[in-house]
């Protein structure tokens, strides 16, 4: 049986996405973000595989003289990489941001931040 | 406290809940109708899977991608990690009390030789990133880990964070300055200047793996002072 992971991205995405709307601890809705980064990066590496084909790898003389028609697509996992990182990236960043914020404020709780309301 | 209670998951959070459900079943079914799963659908990745092995000499098709028909981009990538290291570096302030915590055996006895054997993992998943699964970012992060062990138990000792910020400011001067001599010797920036070799071999893939060596030691650095700065401003709480 083959299983289709479209089904399984989008879920994550739905997720993540429902994570960053109910919930006002900032740390949760990162965790709700790095959830959403999961599903997407499940769903690009998805869109770039193929049945029955190779990882883009040339690992046998066969594949080294010729891997058109062998192997799956190599751009979508070249993508996600960067996007991984970028994500580790944001993440950070966001997380010193809740630092911060405990420090200054000492909630993290987002709708405890009265400060900012227009 | 009570209309705390009654407030906790308001009502817009729900509603757009909802829409977020229905935005998945129409993406999945999107999906499935013009991208069907398990089908080629390669177009820009096909001219790379057919110049692949012969033009580069990667073994490992994604890193060519990453660091030869798509360099430029990851210049870029670098760059956006270098601006959250700096935003990091910029909300958590340095001149905080570090943090002190009561020394643990188990931790004791394994920092002394881990960060070795860490730090050697990483380096041979970053240079053997044109050939196997791996690379540059990867084993990077892999070093800062084994990093993060001798950190752990640095306590109160001072980090040198010059060494830190000018290995990191050096290793991206040097990626820039390979593509400036490629850009000299082959008329773009980035051209591959040094011999393919054998498709497979440690000593292939022209400047492939240079890239990949200050990319690794580029993000290592980067990763450790993010997670230095995390670490130092943990205090407060502690005493």
């Amino acid at each position: 049986m083959q299983i289709n992971f479209y089904t399984l991205s989008v879920f994550l995405i739905v997720l993540g996405l429902i994570g960053i709307f109910l919930s006002r601890d900032f740390i949760k809705t990162l965790i709700g973000i790095a959830v959403l980064e999961s599903g997407v990066n499940l769903l690009l590496i998805s869109i770039g595989y193929i049945d029955g084909r190779l990882a883009p790898i040339l690992f046998n003389d066969e594949l080294k003289k010729s891997a058109v028609g062998m192997v799956v697509d190599p751009l979508p996992q070249a993508l996600v990489l960067t996007a991984i990182v970028i994500g580790v990236g944001l993440l950070a960043f966001g997380l010193a941001m809740a630092v911060w914020m405990n420090n200054r404020f000492g909630t993290t709780d987002v709708s405890e931040l009265k400060e900012l309301k227009g | 406290m009570l209309e705390g209670m009654k407030n906790k998951y308001n009502l817009s959070g729900i509603l757009a809940s909802v829409v977020v459900v229905l935005f998945g079943v129409l993406l999945l079914k999107t999906l499935n109708t013009h991208m069907p799963f398990g089908k080629d659908k390669m177009q820009v990745a096909a001219q790379y899977v057919e110049l692949g092995g012969s033009s580069t000499g990667a073994q490992n098709m994604v890193t060519s991608v990453v660091l030869s028909f798509r360099a430029l981009d990851t210049l870029g990538e670098v760059t956006v990690l270098f601006a959250s290291a700096m935003a990091v570096a910029l909300l958590l302030a340095p001149g905080a009390v570090l943090w002190r915590r009561k020394e643990n055996f188990v931790l004791k006895v394994a920092a002394k030789w881990m960060p070795y054997l860490v730090g050697l993992i990483g380096a041979y998943i970053v240079s053997q990133g044109h050939l196997t699964p791996g690379g540059g970012f990867q084993g990077g992060v892999i070093i800062a880990t084994g990093v993060m062990i001798m950190l752990l138990l640095a306590g109160n000792r001072k980090r040198n964070e010059l060494f830190l910020h000018s290995l990191e400011a050096l290793m991206g001067l040097s990626f820039i300055t390979v593509g400036i001599i490629g850009l000299i010797k082959g008329g773009s920036f980035l051209y591959n200047f040094l011999p393919n070799g054998k498709v497979g071999s440690l000593f292939s893939a022209g400047i492939l793996p240079l890239l990949y060596i200050f990319i690794g030691i580029k993000v290592a650095s980067e990763f450790v002072s993010i997670l230095d700065r995390f670490t130092s401003k943990v205090e407060k709480d502690a005493d």
